[in-house]
């Protein structure tokens, strides 16, 4: 039996890491294989994908004048995800914001930039306040026909498909690689696990603390989604001398400031963990320990203190957390 | 006219009827007799017939299987404490591909 195998590249923004055991079955590739064929594709999905390329299907979409727009099955898919996250969060975690994350600039992407402080950032913030939907919701006028394979929006509605992506991403992968007996898809911090070799052998994930860099909690997971929000990567200084990030409150335009900086959730799939965590991070302490109720979740306060979450809570971080369906 | 040959025609029957019912008088009391006694036969369990089916088909023989299932639990009971996989299961670990990979840490993206 081949040894599995450990990749780790850069795509989306992000450092992406797959980790993938042996093939359950003969006939599959071997782990490396697997590993380099799933790298192509999420590749081929971030280049598809990505509001910062101009040749990407998805700028191609936004820039579309038509009200109803021939598109891939990848996009109406990442735009479903989108259209899923905002119906999950009560529409607090809302794909259409693209103007405004333009307008509190960000217009491109700041992979490989240097963040601002966030301690510099919490001592100039307001006080904290939870994030409202927006009363209009721009995105329930998003419409996906995948019989006639298009999306219909009103013109000029513009979708990010945002981190949402990397959680759709790190599922799609984890799908692509359930003929092996483990695997872990990490897409920026969205991370999927499964395989049965996880129901024996729990996985072991870190949760870092955003401002200290440490492991705060050790997760053990059989299967599912983890995933964690935080405004301490990108994050940047206005020319007005304010602080800004891409976790914007949809009822002002604005970042939130909600008195969280992280907020880690479990979910049996990685993009309900990436809406769980972001909605947790959009409410602030009291929303997000009931958005974090029901699979576990970790907290981080403005202070730095760490606060675990339903199942966690309760376990202290040890034990194994069964996520997801039997199935 | 006269009746006289009627008169001679009835007188040969009596003596035929007299012989017909003691005929009939003699195979009534045979019937009973032999009536008598098989009826007293049956009455005393010596059916005939009876005990020739019996003869011919002997009971069949009634066969009681009896299994004894005898099931074995053992039930280990381990300290509160101790991390889910045991150690006593790195042989299924190792063929299930568990793997020595740094651990992977979900941060901020």
């Amino acid at each position: 039996m081949s040894p599995g195998h450990d990749l780790t590249f850069h795509s989306m923004g992000s450092d992406i890491r797959l980790i993938v055991g042996p093939a359950l079955l003969r006939g599959l590739p071997s782990p490396a294989d697997a590993a380099a064929r799933e790298r192509r594709y999420i590749e081929d999905f971030a280049r598809r994908l990505s509001r910062f390329r101009p040749e990407s299907e998805l700028c191609a979409f936004n820039a579309d004048r038509l009200r109803e727009v021939p598109t891939s099955p990848l996009l109406r898919t990442a735009v479903a995800a989108g259209l899923w996250a905002a119906q999950r969060s009560g529409g607090l975690v809302d794909p259409t914001l693209v103007g405004e994350l333009e307008r509190v600039g960000y217009e491109h992407s700041q992979d490989g930039g240097t963040p601002a402080s966030l301690r510099a950032a919490l001592a100039a913030a307001p006080e904290p306040s939870p994030a409202r939907a927006r009363p209009e919701a721009r995105w329930r006028q998003v419409e996906i026909d995948d019989e006639h394979g298009t999306i219909r929006r009103p013109p000029g509605v513009r979708i990010d498909t945002g981190g949402i992506g990397k959680g759709l991403a790190a599922d799609a992968v984890a799908h692509r690689l359930r003929g092996y007996t483990r695997f872990v898809v990490d897409c920026g911090g969205d991370i999927a696990v499964g395989g049965v070799g996880g129901q024996i052998d729990p996985f072991a994930i870190e949760v870092e603390h955003p401002l200290t860099g440490e492991c705060v909690q050790t997760l053990h997971v059989m299967r599912g989604g983890v995933a964690t929000s935080g405004m301490n990567v990108r994050i940047w200084k206005r020319p007005d001398g304010t602080f800004a990030h891409h976790l914007l409150d949809p009822s002002s335009g604005e970042p939130v400031w909600s008195g969280l900086i992280g907020a880690t959730a479990l979910a049996p799939t990685a993009l309900e963990a990436e809406t769980l965590s972001k909605l947790a991070l959009l409410t602030g302490a009291d929303g997000a320990r009931r958005a974090l109720a029901e699979h576990g979740g970790v907290i981080v306060h403005n202070d730095g203190d760490v606060e675990p979450i339903g199942a966690i809570a309760t376990s202290g971080g040890r034990g194994s957390l069964a996520l997801g369906s039997a199935a | 006219m006269t009746t006289e040959p009627a008169t001679g025609a009835e007188r040969p029957r009596r003596p035929r009827s007299r012989a017909a019912l003691a005929t009939i008088w003699a195979s009534a009391a045979l019937f009973l007799a032999l009536l008598a006694v098989m009826a007293a036969r049956v009455s005393a369990g010596q059916d005939p017939a009876l005990r020739a089916r019996a003869a011919a088909t002997p009971p069949p023989t009634r066969r009681i299987l009896i299994r004894r299932v005898i099931e074995k639990r053992v039930i280990v009971h381990l300290p509160p404490s101790a991390p889910t996989p045991a150690t006593s299961s790195s042989q299924q670990l190792s063929s299930l591909g568990a793997t020595t990979f740094p651990v992977p840490v979900t941060r901020t993206s």
